[in-house]
């Protein structure tokens, strides 16, 4: 409570007193002492606890929200299965922080997170743009995180303590280019991105690499998120002759996409990328007109067994199939205990060295599309790749690359 | 080509139906009481929310639930008068902006606490449909949300020419006193005037509900529109909010097209400070006191 | 004034600090906004378009051209001051309400067109600081403390502006546009020239915060630069706190920012919308029941009274 009044003390002071204090603080302001978080005293015992920040309010609260339900779940599941052996099977304690959509709040938070608890990793935070905060303050903290968010620029600048064992943006672009190989000869294809860093990473991919995979891009169009009306938008699609639609969106905008194109009649084939096409909520919210449709995912509820398991356990809880992001968190948490085992220690710069060595093909941390884990220097996975979905009879399924197709793909 | 600019004409127009609406309830509000409210938007917010949980609870179309939001928000404007707009009156302007501005402020975050963050959105039966009308594609919920929202706006213009009531709406927002000494009374008139705008933002958002989705934060996005377009049809004058609403919804849309689908706001604030440059008492000339 | 000089090697908490810094620095921003809000009663809310420029100022020169941060922000601050005549020359055309909305409105443009910049300012994406780790030359300190004093040296020069100038025959013009422009006018005050003067002043010490925000965050993009809360914050510190007075700002921050930080921390994970409806509710309660601000409980002296005698016209 001293910190509260303080400010307000100043406040009485003349200016003559001022004037002359701010000489001494000249003086008294070469004094400069360090202050890193509070030193981790070694606990032998339990529990070893992690941090996750997500949107749970704000523009990406809904997500946010099942981010949340997943890492609770998995966190259930690691110590439900013994925790962590070689801590004398010291539980996982996950504490949470709402960033609420906010690149601010998200910079705040995660620094108090990590200061005010001793944390040996911390995960998050869902959008890429808010990532990317969290990772500039974690590398200056020296503490590991995982995530997976997509842009490429988590992987860029030199850093030691950032993790990502999904695909990049690069890569869903790629993938977005050769799934429309599938569906038409030669793809005249529009493309429309929201302009943050989910959007912008995805779309540069696709500018990149179109030309490579023999895609034609015929519309390039970096919009706002929210817009009130999608119809100026869908015009230009029309008017650019494309014969396929991407779009990089989150779940709002997508919506609105989807419905106008059927409101103006331009019936062409859509990739709705990742993002808010790959919720649930993007069903319910579109309907029928959602079958068919196309996208990329870094992680699907039917790649192999384990994430049939998974999807078992929180549809039981949560009523609705686990999406993408959710699914890889549950991942994340293991992949987190793996690290903790071959540390054998709670502490933060061990749990990351640990990480950095992780080769592991088998189990829940090694749910990823492929089945394989092993990070490079740049905290890429070297084995991740994104999976080609479709919405079929009300549910996602993923339908490319061939081996990890667990249902055909279907033809509109 | 020509096909193109039409569509994107009509798409603007029809928008611009909506922002045509909320700019003449921001209008009215400040020719008759001469405060500019900044919770307009919260407002049109609100009537979202309202027809929102009837159409998903009781099933009633959002059409229909005008007939609700519409006296409801006109009541709320009858006691937002009343109990907060009255005292500022006079105040000078900081304690006039920043009340509204806290309203705001205040209605948005209400409404997150209470509705969540979450897009709601209601399916009609015509939601998804549309016209032809040569080679133009015309929606069908937002053909209707333009002509009912035309509709009211003439009906306000209607009212304030010819009813006794809406002339002296009009006396009071020309000369406070000399309307007192002809035995208005400013309290009542500036009730009325505070309760029909928010009523029009109230339908706005009824009309919005088929085709738009609900949020605590979506009032802001048509405000500012309506702010742009109060100043560039001259503030307090009310056909000119409604030809500057529209005017704004079609370059708004003739931007995204021809220069870019993040250009649209940009356009608009481009009117605005060409306004301001060229003309700064707007379209309408000399305001109106 | 010696407390808040020792308090770094005091206080340990890094969390503390923190809402210390915030204190510090919103109260600089409302200090920065007072010039022209309080004093010349010109009522912008759109100040964060000087915060946005003195941000992406100096990070522009120091990602692009490696130029320190401590030449950045006086770029940044003459960049916005120059940026402020034209959009003064625009703005000062409406009065009231329509001028905040033209603010407003400017704040908008300039983040939109920064969006859009994607070449050299990285557009929606924005860009991080490069980690220099321990380098006060290019304004990055290892620990808290050198952000605290940087912010508490730039508040000082703030408030020492602000008496200067009230001492000053400025001072005096700028009441008088504040209390009635077009009398000062008809008695001779060269008014048009008094609003762009102050703006200019009122814009440059502003963007001296957004570069310092810059470097404390570590991170820049249009939306945070150009933040619309930034622009009502600068605001609301003053009227809360006392517009028109010198420790007004400080008073309102003091109150505002910590009770925010801590209600945020305390309710943590899923009331977003509280920490604002408290704002609003305090905003709300003293314009109706104090519009002078606090202040006016912490001095003996009456309330001036904020009434005007005629209702202002657009």
């Amino acid at each position: 409570m001293d910190k509260l009044r303080t400010p307000a003390q100043q406040r009485r002071y003349g200016r003559r007193e001022f004037l002359t204090t701010a000489a001494r603080g000249a003086i008294a302001g070469g004094v400069l002492a360090a202050y890193g978080g509070a030193p981790i005293a070694a606990e032998a015992a339990e529990p070893v606890n992690i941090g996750g920040l997500y949107p749970v309010t704000g523009s990406f609260g809904q997500i946010g929200q099942g981010c949340v339900n997943a890492a609770k779940l998995a966190v259930q599941m690691v110590n439900d299965a013994g925790g962590i052996k070689s801590l004398g099977g010291a539980k996982l304690n996950l504490i949470l922080s709402d960033v609420q959509s906010d690149t601010t709040v998200t910079r705040t938070e995660t620094e108090r997170l990590i200061t005010s608890n001793k944390l040996s990793a911390i995960h998050g935070c869902y959008a890429s743009a808010l990532t990317l905060i969290a990772s500039e303050v974690a590398e200056r903290a020296k503490m590991p995180l995982i995530t997976g968010s997509s842009s490429d620029q988590l992987n860029a600048g030199n850093r030691l303590y950032t993790f990502t064992p999904f695909c990049r943006a690069s890569q869903f672009a790629q993938a977005q280019l050769r799934m429309a190989k599938l569906v038409s000869d030669k793809p005249k294809v529009a493309v429309v991105f929201e302009n943050t860093a989910f959007g912008t990473s995805t779309s540069k991919g696709l500018s990149d690499q179109a030309p490579g995979e023999g895609v034609e891009i015929v519309m390039f169009e970096p919009y706002s998120a929210g817009f009130t009306d999608a119809s100026p938008l869908i015009n230009k699609v029309k008017a650019s002759g494309a014969n396929m639609l991407f779009a990089v969106s989150y779940l709002t905008d997508l919506v609105q996409i989807v419905r106008t194109m059927k409101q103006n009649g331009v019936r062409i084939p859509i990739n709705g990328g990742s993002g808010g096409f790959v919720i649930p909520d993007f069903y319910k919210s579109v309907g029928k007109d959602a079958e068919g449709l196309l996208g990329v995912a870094h992680w699907n509820h039917d790649i192999d067994a384990d994430a049939q398991r998974v999807n078992a356990a929180y549809k039981k809880l949560y009523g609705e199939f686990i999406f993408e992001y959710a699914g890889g968190l549950v991942a994340q948490t293991f992949m987190l205990a793996a690290a903790l085992e071959r540390a054998a220690s709670p502490d933060p710069q061990k749990v990351r060295d640990a990480l950095a060595a992780l080769v592991v093909s088998r189990g829940y941390a090694a749910m990823t599309p492929g089945g394989r884990l092993k990070f490079e220097r740049d905290g890429k996975n070297v084995y991740a790749h994104p999976v080609g979905v479709q919405w079929q009879s009300g549910d996602l399924v993923t339908v490319f690359p061939k081996e990890d197709a667990r249902t055909p793909l279907l033809k509109t | 080509m020509a096909a193109i600019i039409a569509q994107a004409v009509v798409n603007g127009l029809l928008i611009g139906g909506i922002y045509a609406l909320v700019s003449v309830g921001v209008t009215l509000i400040f020719g008759v009481v001469k405060i500019v409210n900044f919770a307009q938007g919260e407002f049109v917010m609100i009537g979202m929310y309202i027809s929102y949980f009837l159409a998903t609870f009781l099933g009633i179309d959002p059409l229909v639930a005008l007939a609700v939001s519409m006296p409801t928000l006109f009541i709320i404007g009858l006691l937002l008068q009343r109990f907060l707009i009255r005292r500022v009156l006079g105040l000078g302007d900081m304690p006039q902006i920043f009340l509204t501005f806290a309203l705001s402020l205040l209605l948005m975050n209400g409404a997150l606490l209470v509705f969540s963050a979450n897009y709601r959105t209601v399916q009609t039966a015509y939601s998804e449909s549309a016209v032809h009308v040569g080679p133009l594609y015309v929606s069908v919920a937002k053909l209707i949300a333009f002509v009912v929202a035309m509709a009211l706006s003439a009906a306000l213009s209607f009212f304030l020419r010819v009813t006794d009531l809406g002339k002296a709406m009009r006396a009071a927002a020309q000369n406070r006193d000399v309307a007192m000494l002809m035995g208005i009374n400013p309290d009542r008139v500036f009730g009325v005037a505070v309760g029909l705008s928010l009523a029009l933002a109230g339908a706005a958002g009824s009309l919005l509900m088929p085709f738009y989705p609900v949020y605590p934060t979506v009032g802001q996005v048509f405000v500012l529109m309506a702010f742009v377009a109060v100043v560039l049809g001259t503030l307090g004058n009310v056909k000119g909010a409604l030809i500057a609403g529209l005017m704004m919804g079609v370059a708004e849309s003739l931007g995204i097209q021809f220069i870019g689908a993040d250009s649209g706001l940009l356009v608009v604030f481009a009117m605005l400070l060409l306004t301001l440059a060229v003309r700064p008492s707007g379209l309408f000339g000399g305001s109106t006191r | 004034m010696l407390v808040s000089l020792a308090l770094p090697l005091v206080v340990t908490n890094a969390f503390a600090i923190d809402i210390l810094i915030r204190v510090l620095l919103f109260a600089f921003i409302g200090v920065a906004w007072n010039l022209m809000g309080g004093y010349a009663k010109q009522l912008s809310l759109g100040h964060a378009a000087y915060f946005g420029l003195g941000a992406y100022t100096s990070t522009i020169l120091l990602v692009r051209f490696g130029i320190s941060p401590w030449v950045g922000i006086l770029a940044g601050g003459v960049v916005a001051m120059l940026a402020s005549v034209p959009i003064g020359a625009l703005c000062f055309r409406l009065r009231g309400p329509y001028f905040a909305i033209a603010t407003i409105a400017t704040a908008q443009v300039l983040m939109l067109l920064f969006l859009k910049f994607r070449d050299f300012a990285w557009g929606a994406e924005g860009t991080t600081i490069p980690n220099l780790g321990n380098a006060p030359l290019m304004m990055q300190f290892p620990g808290k403390a050198g952000y605290y004093y940087l912010a508490l040296v730039l508040l000082a020069i703030g408030l020492v502006i602000t008496r200067l100038i009230e001492r000053s025959w400025m001072g005096y013009y700028l009441i008088a546009v504040g209390e009635d422009q077009d009398a000062a006018e008809a008695i001779g005050v060269n008014v048009p020239r008094i609003k762009r003067d102050i703006y200019m002043i009122s814009a440059f010490l502003t963007a001296l915060a957004g570069t310092f925000y810059v470097q404390y965050i570590y991170f820049i993009d249009p939306a945070t630069a150009f933040s619309f809360n930034v622009s009502v914050e600068a605001a609301l510190v003053s009227i809360v706190g006392g517009i028109g007075t010198l420790w007004g700002p400080v008073l309102g921050t003091a109150l505002l920012e910590p009770t925010s930080a801590l209600l945020q921390s305390w309710l943590g994970s899923g009331r977003g919308g509280v920490q604002l409806i408290v704002y609003a509710a305090i905003l709300m309660a003293v314009i109706l029941w104090r519009p002078s601000g606090l202040i006016g409980l912490l001095t003996r002296r009456a309330d001036a009274p904020e009434a005007e005698s005629a209702p202002v016209n657009g």
